[in-house]
């Protein structure tokens, strides 16, 4: 620890002299002097200047009062000790002032008499005394049932009397009960303040703060600077200026808040002459249009000014008290819950606070990236000498090249993602990655809904979405059934990140503002460009949901239109996820149970319609988009066969395929000809991508579900599409659940071949299903088969929805009983959910729907080979 | 005399009804989210198999009590910015009030309202 200067306890302040009125009354004293105290603050809005002047005040008509009323009878014996905030020389206008009558032995009758004729005095001025009378020894006696009184004697300043008793209660007598109760003591003091940040829900964000005891409000200080002492004197002791403890840094941002706070108290006195310390909805603009605590400023400007003041007291106290219990471990259960033994080999968690096994290597970008990430992991935070640490190396890491997302993404996945990006906030880190994020540091939206500044919001958001998994009703563990099935969940947590950081423009569009800020702030840290354009859609799209939700949810058209919009069910659960985080996070109350309900409605009927309506919305190639024109710019050499290619194909294959697939697909069918087949083989992650192109015919799909099946392999997702002149493009996902592809690079080309034969009628898929391997066992799902007919979703074809437990072959047996009715399957879109199939078939009979009687024989065909070879 | 108003409306046409009702100087009452249905019954959505039914609609309670001599000119602008034609657009039901009391300073009759 640097800065640390050890001084003595009695040094105080330079106070402001009070005024010499030696001829006037004392009452009229104490009116001039205040009222001359409120002219000067009027003036130049110090508060700091105020409340020592008034406790200079106070000082000096209590030594007047001592004199008449006890000097000559007492010289020796008594003293008066300010504490609390008098104690602290930081006497509201309206403040209680707090006063002890220390005796060195038992007060006799006349004592006793002349102190009450002193304090009635000071009452009759319509001074809010709080008296106490104690001998030495009280001082020195511990009561384990009202420790607020020994640390009240933590702020006890000389005011009157013996200097030397009082001198002695300073030097001994606390010294000595703080030393051999610190344990207790410190025990209470967390105690207080969890009890006092928990009436106002551990937040610094309230619409209308207590800039008294609110979470970051003056009550931090108090706190900081009581552990501070608490430690000096466990430690050296001495009594310590608690501000030496802190790096330079922080003590300027610390005691800039406390000149602002103390502002800020001041003017809420004066301005309903009392000890309110509520900073109201009308007191924010009226302490914003008077420059209370600088210059004059718009509310929200001057708003976003007190929490960054807040953020640093609070920052300020946090520090101190994890200084003193760092002699105390055993506190550190009160701090915070110990949440694991988290150590490896590169971190450990002492006393519940982050540390790198090696001190200075968190100097390395990649430690202190990874610093983050077990944050991120275990939800505890950094050491504050390590948070210091990184601080100043902050600024060094610009000139470097950091891949920043490899980081990133890892630390947006996990469960305390919003606490590391708190504390890379804190420390710089974040605004180095997105400079742009610094706009809305502490941004405020003054509106009677949003409680918190916009980068806190930001992270609530994102703990909402963590915070799933903690859910206990059940309407938000629906959502949570959504957040595990969204396919790169770190994409949906950056769009929370970034969706609201064009709110930091002046722009009047902070949306469309968003989208440009967070693409150039993507393109800055190297992310993959079809990333980059599902986060900006999200981003586009974040008021889409709300905004449907104000409409008629259960109105086709609604529907329809949001339908639209995300075109995929994948990006649809990320807009609703986006949505519900983006409403819980606003104010305490603003996602209700009704709220989530009706966003869940949607979804419902949003990811139907999605499914439900693949053969009605057909691409029209004459119609001209932004996606077309960029598919032209990437294969001009197409001419025609564009068109020709894109007429008449469900518009969901436009909505699920960026333009370079599409490009790359049309390559593939103008390859095809005659019977010819086009197969083309892809790793995708875990996954496999099998892409055919061929003119269509019977049993295309159910062919290759087979061929995939006798190969081992488990499909996950497939989609069945053809165009207007019958091409058909069908894509599957699949898992190599025997590592055949991924160990064996000479069997690609013969899978390739194998497939290419089957759909090409050379080998018969028989041939391939008696090789095929045998599958490999997991849990048996207990989910219940459903088969659902709809001739209501498409004006050309029946809908067949089934849901059953998902096997390998499962699609090639399906398949295979639809062939047999006979009916043709127009569109497929294959799903798997855990252990769950979910297939939406699209299916025709002679170029019409099913007629009952299709459809009865085809549900008893399925329900009978799924319940034989399941 | 006065007439308290509760009107059962869509919730997309909560917007709308403030409007209507700021437009004739009223801009007090209490909005509060609620779930009905009257002849409009519910539907149900299947959604992966599971059945969701829908029988308890997304509904917007607004209250009100207004001057008696108001009344109709309040019902005649909910009913219009809330109708939309369709089944389901909601009821408006009056009552008559005895008394009202401004808690702040104890003041009575329509004029505390």
């Amino acid at each position: 620890m640097t800065n640390v200067v050890p001084v003595p306890f009695n040094e105080q302040p330079a106070r402001p002299v009070a005024p010499n009125y030696d001829e006037l009354p004392m009452k009229e004293l104490y009116r001039r002097g205040s009222a001359e105290i409120q002219q000067k603050f009027a003036e130049n809005r110090s508060g700091r200047e105020a409340i020592e002047s008034r406790t200079a005040l106070v000082d000096e008509v209590i030594h007047r009062l001592w004199n008449t009323h006890l000097g000559s009878s007492f010289p020796k014996g008594v003293a008066v000790v300010a504490i609390g905030g008098y104690g602290r020389s930081a006497l509201y206008p309206h403040s209680d002032v707090d006063l002890l009558f220390l005796c060195e032995k038992q007060e006799t009758p006349e004592l006793k008499a002349k102190i009450r004729a002193l304090c009635q005095e000071l009452w009759d001025m319509r001074m809010r005394l709080s008296p106490t009378t104690k001998t030495v020894d009280d001082g020195g006696r511990f009561d384990p049932s009202n420790t607020e009184s020994t640390i009240a004697l933590l702020d006890a300043r000389y005011v009157a009397g013996e200097a030397q008793l009082a001198d002695y209660l300073r030097t001994k007598i606390i010294p000595s009960v703080i030393v051999r109760e610190s344990q207790a003591i410190l025990e209470r003091l967390i105690e207080i303040n969890n009890e006092r940040k928990g009436k106002y829900a551990n937040t610094i964000f309230h619409l209308e703060p207590d800039v008294k005891d609110c979470v970051g409000g003056m009550r931090e200080f108090h706190l900081g600077c009581w552990a501070a002492r608490i430690h000096g004197l466990l430690g050296e002791n001495v009594w310590i200026n608690p501000l030496h403890y802190v790096r330079t840094s922080v003590r300027g941002q610390t005691e800039q808040a406390v000149d602002f706070l103390a502002a800020v108290r001041c003017f809420l006195h004066y301005r309903s002459g009392r000890d309110d310390n509520k900073l109201s909805w009308d007191a924010q603009e009226e302490a914003a249009k008077s420059g209370v605590g600088g210059e004059v400023l718009a509310p929200a400007e001057w708003m976003r000014a007190y929490f960054r003041n807040a953020r640093a007291l609070d920052r300020f106290a946090n520090q101190m008290v994890e200084m003193a219990a760092s002699q105390r471990p055993s506190l550190f259960k009160q701090i915070q819950s110990w949440r694991s033994r988290a150590s490896n080999a590169d971190f450990t968690v002492v006393n519940g606070r982050v540390r790198p096994q090696q001190p200075m290597a968190i100097d390395d970008p990649d430690l202190m990236m990874r610093s983050f990430e077990f944050v991120a992991e275990h939800g505890v935070p950094l050491s504050a000498a390590v948070e210091h640490r990184i601080e100043e190396n902050v600024p060094l890491l610009q000139e470097q090249k950091i891949d920043w997302w490899r980081y990133l993404g890892s630390i947006l996945i996990r469960p305390f993602a919003g606490d590391a990006l708190r504390g890379m906030q804190r420390v710089g880190l974040l605004t180095l990655i997105f400079p742009e994020f610094a706009n809305i540091d502490a941004l405020v939206l003054r509106d009677l809904y949003h409680q918190y500044t916009v980068d806190e919001h930001t992270f609530l958001a994102i703990d909402a979405i963590h915070r799933l998994s903690d859910s206990q009703s059940d309407w938000e563990s629906r959502f949570l059934a959504l957040l595990d099935e969204i396919e790169q969940p770190e994409l949906l947590v950056l769009a929370v990140l970034l969706h609201d950081v064009g709110k930091g423009t002046e722009s009047d569009d902070h949306v469309r503002t968003g989208v440009g800020l967070a693409r150039k702030q993507l393109r800055d840290i190297a992310i993959d460009q079809r990333d980059v354009e599902t986060v900006c859609f999200l981003i586009a799209n974040h008021l889409e949901a709300s905004l449907a939700m104000r409409r008629d949810i259960f109105d086709l058209a609604n529907i329809r239109d949001l339908s639209k919009r995300v075109g995929t069910q994948d990006r649809l659960k990320m807009l609703v996820l986006l949505t519900y985080a983006d409403i819980k996070a606003v104010n305490r109350h603003a996602l209700t149970p009704w709220k989530a309900d009706n966003l869940w409605q949607l979804y419902i009927a949003t990811a139907n319609f999605l499914s439900h309506s693949v053969d009605e919305e057909r691409f029209h190639a004459n119609a001209e988009s932004e996606q077309l024109a960029r598919i032209r710019l990437l294969t001009p050499q197409l001419g025609k066969k564009l068109k020709r290619f894109l007429e008449g194909i469900p518009q969901r294959y436009m909505s699920i395929h960026s333009a370079e697939e599409i490009a790359a697909h049309i390559e593939m069918a103008s390859r095809v000809s005659g019977n010819g087949v086009q197969v083309k083989l892809n790793r995708q992650g875990q996954l496999f991508l099998l892409t055919v192109a061929m003119q269509d015919r019977p049993m295309i799909f159910c062919n290759i579900a087979g061929a995939l099946a006798a190969w081992g392999m488990n499909i996950v997702k497939a989609d069945a599409f053809a165009n207007g002149a019958g091409m058909v493009l069908d894509t599957f996902y699949f898992a190599d659940q025997f590592r055949t592809l991924e160990l064996n690079m000479e069997e690609w080309t013969r899978f390739h071949e194998s497939i290419s034969d089957v759909l090409s009628g050379k080998i018969q898929l028989e041939t391939l299903m008696k090789r095929r391997r045998a599958e490999a066992k997991g849990p048996k799902a207990t989910i219940e088969t459903k088969l659902l007919f709809d001739d209501d979703s498409s004006s050309r074809s029946t809908l067949l929805e089934v849901i059953t437990p998902d096997r390998p072959g499962l699609l090639y047996e399906m398949g295979l009983e639809i062939a047999k009715l006979p009916c043709n399957i127009e569109a497929a879109l294959i799903d798997t959910e855990g252990r769950t199939a979910i297939d939406v078939f699209y299916l025709t009979s002679e170029g019409k729907k099913l007629d009952l009687d299709q459809k009865k024989r085809l549900q008893t065909m399925i329900a009978t080979a799924l319940a034989t070879k399941g | 005399m006065m007439t308290k108003v509760e009107a059962v409306i869509q919730p997309s046409k909560l917007d709308a009804v403030k409007d209507a009702l700021l437009a004739i100087g009223i801009d007090g009452m209490t909005v509060l989210e609620a779930r009905g249905h009257g002849r409009q019954k519910g539907h149900t959505e299947f959604y992966r198999g599971r059945e969701y039914t829908v029988d308890l609609l997304p509904k917007i309670k607004i209250e009100l009590v207004i001057p008696a001599e108001r009344t109709d000119e309040v019902v005649k602008a909910i009913t219009e910015a809330a109708r939309t034609g369709k089944i389901g657009d909601g009821k408006i039901f009056l009552s008559k009030i005895d008394e009202a009391i401004r808690i702040r300073n104890d003041e009575r009759g329509p004029g505390a309202l």
